[in-house]
């Protein structure tokens, strides 16, 4: 999930919001890189320092576009940029849009709750197996003691290696797994 | 008795380390809990806020009777904060007291709706419309995420209580049964290492199920208690079954 996505739908709303206000765009953009949108904010005084420097706004959208990787992020500074340039409904779009995030934002959730479902079986099964089984190896090498001439048995130093080494992977192996409830997080 | 469990104790080098950790982080989470606590309070509060100014607002009223009103009628959280918050605005402006009132609330929901209605003031924009769209917004908002956090502490609870409770008793219950002290095999190192697996199993579980629901550091405070918990549960279990079989 990029980053601007976290905070484009607040974004959006303080567009429609403002916009519906009557404010108009330079002192929306000016409102919103004050702050308290995350990267959004970072991106709009990006664009408004380009603009206070005698550069066009559209031209700053563009860049801005070009800048981003986030599709719905992408999507508003078209948006933005086809006010400028050809004077659209602007408010009537934004708020389309922010209903279409909005419906993506729950789907998200939904997805990241399902994604989750399956975590605690996993970190069960990793964790009940590893402290079951491999301590059984390393008591292996005074069960079989006697066994020695009939079976491979390796040594008490191998066995607790093997044991040590197994218990450290368990460990790795459910950050990994917890690494998804990071990863798939919708941010909101 | 005391004296045989210190002794106790002592076989177990991870307890022993984790002992002190899990002290101070008690001293850490609470106050992390109670902010959440108190945050998700006013974050709740919002929407019903600005349905009320809202309404107010068509009843002719002014935004600061508006805000006056809303905070006489609640006696929560942002109530409060609010009341004070007027309270100091006779002695400077209403935008002060609204700034006042974000910077104190600590969150990030109140501070962009009231950067929103600083700008709709500045532009005398028509207050009732913006604040009821934002009632509707924040609703749908704080829904979503009450859903989510439902569905997802019954998970982060679950993981919690299978990994740092069931787990140690079960393995604890395991190792004692077919390698009690009795047997006289040399497991010291190996012992160790199974304290030290259920500490760590379960201080990764905490952590995951903090990021789950969003406050891995009130999690990551609590982590070492959970952990002490678990290893020592685990001691005790192996114990009691080596010495039952």
């Amino acid at each position: 999930m990029e980053a601007e996505e976290r905070d484009l739908l607040a974004a959006l709303r303080a567009f429609d919001v403002l916009l519906g206000a009557g404010v108009g765009l330079e002192s929306v953009l000016i409102n919103i890189a004050r702050g308290g949108y995350g990267a959004i904010s970072r991106d709009m005084e990006k664009i408004m320092d380009g603009v206070r420097s005698g550069k066009r706004i559209e031209d700053e959208l563009t860049k801005a576009t070009s800048r981003t990787k986030s599709t719905g992020y992408k999507r508003l500074l078209t948006t933005l940029k086809t006010n400028v340039t050809s004077n659209t409904d602007l408010i009537s779009d934004l708020r389309r849009q922010a209903d279409r995030e909005e419906e993506e934002r729950t789907d998200r959730i939904m997805k990241y709750i399902e994604a989750l479902e399956g975590m605690p079986t996993a970190l069960l099964t990793v964790g009940m197996l590893g402290p079951i089984v491999l301590p059984l190896m390393a008591v292996a090498p005074y069960l079989f003691a006697g066994a020695s001439g009939l079976i491979d048995v390796p040594g008490p130093g191998v066995a607790r290696m093997a044991t040590f080494g197994g218990l450290a992977f368990c460990v790795f192996a459910m950050g990994l797994i917890g690494l998804k409830a990071h990863t798939r997080d919708p941010g909101v | 008795m005391l004296w045989q469990l210190m002794e106790r104790l002592n076989d177990n080098p991870t307890a022993m380390f984790l002992l002190p950790l899990a002290i101070i982080g008690i001293g850490g989470a609470i106050p992390l809990a109670l902010e959440s606590r108190r945050r998700s309070s006013i974050d709740g509060a919002l929407p019903e806020m600005m349905e009320l100014i809202s309404a107010e607002l068509g009843a002719g009223l002014g935004l600061e009777q508006a805000f006056a009103d809303v905070a006489k009628s609640r006696n929560d959280v942002a109530g409060t904060l609010l009341d004070q918050a007027l309270v100091r605005a006779q002695a400077t402006s209403f935008t002060a007291a609204l700034a006042k009132f974000a910077l104190e609330s600590r969150s990030a929901l109140v501070q962009r709706v009231v950067n929103l209605l600083d700008a709709a003031l500045e532009q005398q924009a028509p207050l009732q419309e913006v604040t009821y769209r934002m009632s509707i917004e924040y609703e749908k908002l704080n829904s979503l995420m009450r859903l989510k956090e439902e569905k997802v502490f019954g998970q982060a609870f679950t993981m919690i209580v299978l990994m740092g409770l069931m787990l140690p008793c079960i393995t604890g219950f395991i190792v004692g049964i077919f390698a009690p002290p009795s047997t006289g095999y040399p497991l010291a190192s190996t012992l160790e290492a199974l304290y030290l697996f259920s500490a760590a199993a379960t201080g990764i579980t905490v952590t995951i199920s903090g990021r789950m629901l969003g406050r891995t550091g009130q999690y990551l405070w609590s982590a070492p208690t959970w952990m002490l918990i678990s290893t020592l549960l685990f001691q005790g279990v192996y114990i009691m079954a080596g010495n039952m079989f």
